[in-house]
């Protein structure tokens, strides 16, 4: 099958300082499949490149910043090569996108309903009327009480939680193939927290509407995403399905993570932290950039970025110490 | 819960809580439809002499604010001042809010090399001596009330320009013009529906500051001889006129300085009275 959303090789810098002449290299060459159904994880520190790398899909990364690589196919369209006015209408329709801060992700001067409605006659989705009765639908399928009522609220009537619906149901209004989620629940409270992953999830086997979820919590993690990709300084370092890499975590980097979280059921297990700090992109470590924080570092690692080696089926990971036991290895 | 109701609703809530801002506001809004149609509610035409023996007459019910030396009713020709200053003012303040609204919106929407274009062009006009500016066009453009309007609406969009510039600069920045872009949302939806209307409560507050502020600029004219052709009257030469007879005639003097302190004030005082509903709205 083929899969919804290809990303190959995407790389986004920025060109700072002096005469742009600084490259920080915030995404740098990421690869990944999304298909149709499946929630993929993308897992990583803070200033990693996950939000980046998001918007480089929709093409909305701001200057200094710059798509200058890669390619990323929607159904086979890349959208890279699009022209702008069509881009627009694969922006919301196609790809869509939710944000972690619901307090400030709703204009404050329009009725909530009708920023849902908003959201389809844009892309001539549905008319007017019919928009006005689809929005309606749309706040009782993601948990609105009593949306009769609701719909002519402002967004600052609402909770956060509610607006984090509202901000939901704008974002699939146009029934989007593919969902981006970034972080959608770090700005909300445990029990809605909850709420709103199920509700991701109802979406995803309802409509199977892909869905990129992009966090750095483990614990949604395993709670929804099918699959998981591991980012770290602008490199996704290793990915997965989600039994995989929770069983056999390989990258190092992957393996501190998850001892670094706590796992329900087992005690009496110090959680350990990861020594250091993540690099800063302007003065990026030579070679593999995670050598300086990782205790299997050897002395290759200090030379040459690892390629990616394929440790099970569907299972890869970039370091070196599966050159020798990979099935298969692919060089750069 | 309150409900379909807004942030101006809630801005009037706040206005309301606040006395004198809305006695003022009251008072304002009676001065500019007063103004507006002064034409047809003065007691007599602002130019009909009334000579011997009504030239310099008192205060009586004849004429309620007595007359100057020609003997024209003091009171009608106050009513006319205050046409032309509301005329002249919100006609000024929409021409300066259009072009400056306009040009601040785009240096900060698009921003790059157009902004940096439209910023130096405001800072030139910005460093010229505003009056002056304004007295070179009337004494090379003539006195009609056209020319007057264009005379103080032109060096007064300045301001407007950078307050619009700033305003969009911070809304523009938001996530949820960010949410917008990612669901797909074109430019100019961008800017209508999400930009301006979000920016506009400081843009409203100085619109209330700019008309005390052109009338100002207006009478300050017309007391130098530069203001709208006479007879028309304006409070400027009013002032000036009394000015030159107060030792004899009071009257003359007193009623169109104090009533033109009182408008100026009831216009600060509610732009204040504004702000801080405007400031509440925020809050909520």
């Amino acid at each position: 099958m083929q899969p919804v959303l290809n990303v190959n090789d995407l790389a986004t810098y920025f060109f700072v300082g002096h005469k742009q002449k600084t490259i920080l290299k915030a995404v740098d060459g990421i690869s990944y499949q999304l298909n149709q159904g499946e929630i993929l994880g993308l897992v990583g520190e803070s200033g990693c490149g996950k939000s980046v790398s998001a918007l480089s899909l929709l093409r909305l990364v701001q200057k200094p910043g710059k798509v200058v690589r890669g390619r990323v196919s929607l159904n086979g369209t890349n959208l890279l090569g699009l022209p702008e006015k069509q881009m627009v209408h694969i922006r919301g329709k196609e790809i869509s996108m939710i944000f972690q801060d619901p307090m400030s992700s709703l204009n404050p001067t329009i009725r909530s309903g009708i920023q849902i409605v908003e959201a389809m006659t844009w892309h001539h989705y549905v008319g007017y009327a019919e928009a006005q009765q689809r929005a309606l639908d749309l706040m009782a399928s993601v948990g609105i009480p009593d949306p009769g009522q609701r719909f002519s609220h402002y967004p600052f009537q609402f909770s956060g939680g509610m607006r984090q619906r509202i901000m939901i149901a704008m974002a699939i209004a146009c029934n989007p193939r593919v969902l981006i989620a970034d972080e959608p629940t770090t700005a909300l409270d445990v029990t809605v927290q909850m709420q709103v992953l199920d509700l991701l999830c109802q979406l995803n086997e309802k409509y199977g509407t892909a869905i990129l979820l992009i966090t750095h919590d483990f614990g949604v993690v395993t709670e929804i995403c099918t699959k998981v990709a591991v980012m770290y300084a602008g490199k996704i370092v290793e990915k997965g399905s989600i039994e995989q890499f929770w069983n056999n975590p390989s990258h190092p980097y992957g393996k501190n993570l998850l001892n670094s979280t706590p796992r329900l059921g087992e005690r009496h297990k110090a959680l350990t932290a990861i020594p250091g700090a993540p690099p800063s992109l302007r003065n990026l470590p030579s070679g593999c950039v995670f050598h300086r924080r990782c205790s299997f570092a050897m002395e290759k690692c200090h030379r040459i970025y690892p390629p990616t080696f394929e440790i099970e089926a569907g299972h890869v990971c970039a370091c070196w110490l599966y050159e020798k036991d990979s099935i298969r290895g692919e060089y750069e | 819960m309150k409900t379909k109701q807004g942030f101006w609703y809630q801005a009037l809530v706040n206005l309301s809580h606040n006395k004198l801002g809305f006695i003022c506001g009251a008072f304002c809004i009676v001065l500019i439809v007063v103004g507006i149609f002064a034409p047809w509610l003065t007691p007599y035409p602002y130019n009909e002499p009334h000579y011997y023996p009504h030239a310099y007459a008192d205060p009586s019910w004849e004429f309620i604010m007595g007359t100057d030396d020609l003997g024209r009713d003091l009171f009608s020709r106050l009513l006319y001042s205050l046409h032309n200053a509301i005329i002249i003012s919100i006609g000024a303040t929409l021409l300066s809010v259009t072009v400056g609204g306009t040009l601040g919106a785009l240096a900060g929407y698009v921003g790059g090399t157009l902004d940096f274009i439209l910023m130096r062009i405001t800072d030139i006009m910005f460093a010229f001596p505003s009056f002056l500016f304004s007295i070179v066009l009337v004494t090379s453009l003539g006195r009609g009330i056209p020319v007057m309007l264009l005379a103080v609406g032109v060096t007064s969009w300045v301001g407007m320009a950078r307050l619009m510039r700033a305003q969009v600069l911070v809304v523009k920045n938001l996530e949820y013009v960010d949410m917008a872009r990612v669901l797909g949302a074109s430019h100019w939806r961008i800017i209508t529906r999400y930009i301006i209307p979000n920016s506009l409560g400081p843009l409203i507050v100085s619109i209330t500051f700019s008309i005390p502020g052109a009338m100002m600029v207006e009478s300050g004219l017309s007391y130098l001889g530069m203001g709208v052709q006479p007879p028309i009257p304006s409070w400027g030469t009013l002032i000036a006129e009394g000015a030159t007879a107060i030792r004899y005639y009071q009257h003359l003097f007193i009623f169109p300085a104090a009533s033109f302190a009182l408008v100026l004030l009831a216009f600060t005082y509610f732009g204040d009275a504004l702000q801080d509903a405007l400031a509440g709205k925020k809050q909520s």
